[in-house]
């Protein structure tokens, strides 16, 4: 039976063990607060869901840490999170800043904040990309990367030789590239260093 | 991406490749430009996979936005069944008020008219008593009724006009159907006023009215309309005024 409330701790530590549950009563706790916030400031559905998930991502790091110490409700602490994704995101991209945001509450550089780096970016583009490809594509990129032979992928995913297991890769890794520089923020973290 | 791109860029990043073979690859990067983007890309790719532990838990993430999606997707179609059948059932009522509607104007275009209320409207009492000289018990009889009937006890003129109707006297069964219309057996009346007006007797136009009126009385509105036609026609006919109007009054009552 699924748990339906869970505590402010509970859910630390079902962060911390990656706990199926805490994490998907987590996300649809906080996800329509989040949403309405980036609606209101001019954002779409995917936008909040991509901020919902870099949010997570970060409170996830944060709690991974030995000195994390939670000073508020969590889930203001994570509305907090979200809003200066949010409001960052607006920054980079300043064309697009609705005429409701009031600029004073842009994030302050020199703010204390958990931040994203570009690496943790750029890993959210890759790894939002990624998970957009087939399950076995996926599995094939992987067992590629561990240097497993092609003719052990073949043998796995019963492909009659090799070759085909091969070209299966190409497509996939071809598929996987068009996604990546497709994406909206793929040009601007390629151009930051 | 060309594959041996691809291929080149995988060995080098699996540490395939032996020194030189690293060393020429490096060189190609920086003339190549779109080797050089494509090994950024594959080596992203790879720094992302390496992540491991962020990686399973956004895959946690990911499980949790997809259940919500779905959840979200049930709800809303609940809600639009919900609305769905609620507007399913404003249709519904809607039509059942339309049907009430429709039905209550049909019965009422198709609701006979009082006929009650027309017969008082047009029914006067006759009071043309005749006092017969004759002698005899029959004319005894016929004269008694009629004394009976102007003093209104149409019962006992009932009796005393059957008396006297065994002398075939034939205004009797005229008197007799008046006293049956004014105790409301609407049928004895037409039996009797019906023999008078096919009659040619002195009262044949005041039967054929006043059976129209028990006609009319009984409901019967295709034997009243047809009597009353053929009064109007009858430019003689002195109830023909009248006829003309109860004929009008039942044309509006059937509207």
């Amino acid at each position: 039976m699924q748990k339906q409330g869970f505590s402010d701790f509970e859910y630390i530590d079902g962060f911390r063990k990656k706990d199926n549950q805490a994490i998907r009563s987590f996300y649809s706790l906080n996800f329509q607060s989040i949403s309405n916030y980036v609606y209101r400031t001019g954002g779409t559905v995917s936008e909040a869901e991509d901020v919902m998930q870099e949010g997570m991502l970060l409170l996830y790091e944060s709690v991974q840490k030995e000195d994390f110490v939670l000073t508020s409700q969590l889930s203001t602490y994570f509305f907090a999170i979200c809003k200066h994704i949010w409001l960052c995101l607006y920054k980079d991209w300043g064309n697009r800043m609705p005429a409701n945001v009031d600029i004073y509450t842009l994030p302050d550089e020199e703010h204390n904040w958990i931040e994203s780096s570009l690496d943790e970016k750029r890993f959210l583009l890759f790894y939002k990309c990624f998970v957009c490809l087939l399950p076995q594509c996926q599995e094939i990129i992987k067992m590629r990367k561990q240097n497993i032979s092609y003719a052990d992928i073949a043998e796995k995913f019963k492909l009659s030789n090799p070759h085909i297991a091969r070209n299966k890769k190409h497509i996939c890794m071809r598929n996987l590239i068009k996604l990546i520089k497709s994406h909206k923020d793929f040009k601007y973290l390629s151009n930051e260093k | 991406m060309k594959n041996d791109n691809q291929e080149m860029i995988e060995d080098f990043l699996n540490g395939n490749l032996d020194g030189e073979q690293s060393a020429q690859f490096q060189e190609a990067l920086k003339t190549n430009l779109v080797l050089a983007e494509e090994y950024r890309i594959m080596k992203g790719l790879y720094e992302t996979l390496d992540k491991k532990d962020q990686f399973d838990f956004l895959d946690v993430v990911e499980q949790a936005r997809l259940d919500y999606r779905r959840q979200q997707k049930k709800e809303l179609t609940l809600i639009k069944s919900g609305w769905r059948n609620a507007r399913i059932m404003l249709l519904a009522s809607a039509a059942l008020v339309l049907l009430a509607l429709a039905i209550f104007v049909l019965v009422r275009n198709n609701e006979a008219p009082d006929y009650k209320a027309l017969f008082d409207k047009y029914y006067t009492h006759y009071n043309f008593i005749i006092a017969f000289r004759q002698s005899g018990d029959s004319v005894s009889h016929l004269n008694k009724g009629m004394q009976l009937y102007k003093a209104g006890n149409y019962k006992q003129a009932i009796t005393s006009f059957l008396a006297a109707r065994e002398s075939s006297w034939q205004i009797t069964d005229f008197y007799l159907g008046l006293c049956y219309l004014e105790i409301g057996n609407y049928a004895k009346s037409v039996e009797y006023l019906k023999m008078v007006s096919d009659s040619s007797t002195d009262q044949q136009y005041e039967a054929r009215w006043y059976l129209a009126l028990a006609y009319l009385a009984q409901g019967n509105q295709q034997e009243t309309t047809k009597l009353l036609e053929n009064i109007v026609k009858n430019q003689k006919d002195y109830f023909r005024e009248q006829a003309l109007k109860l004929l009008s009054d039942l044309k509006k009552g059937q509207k």
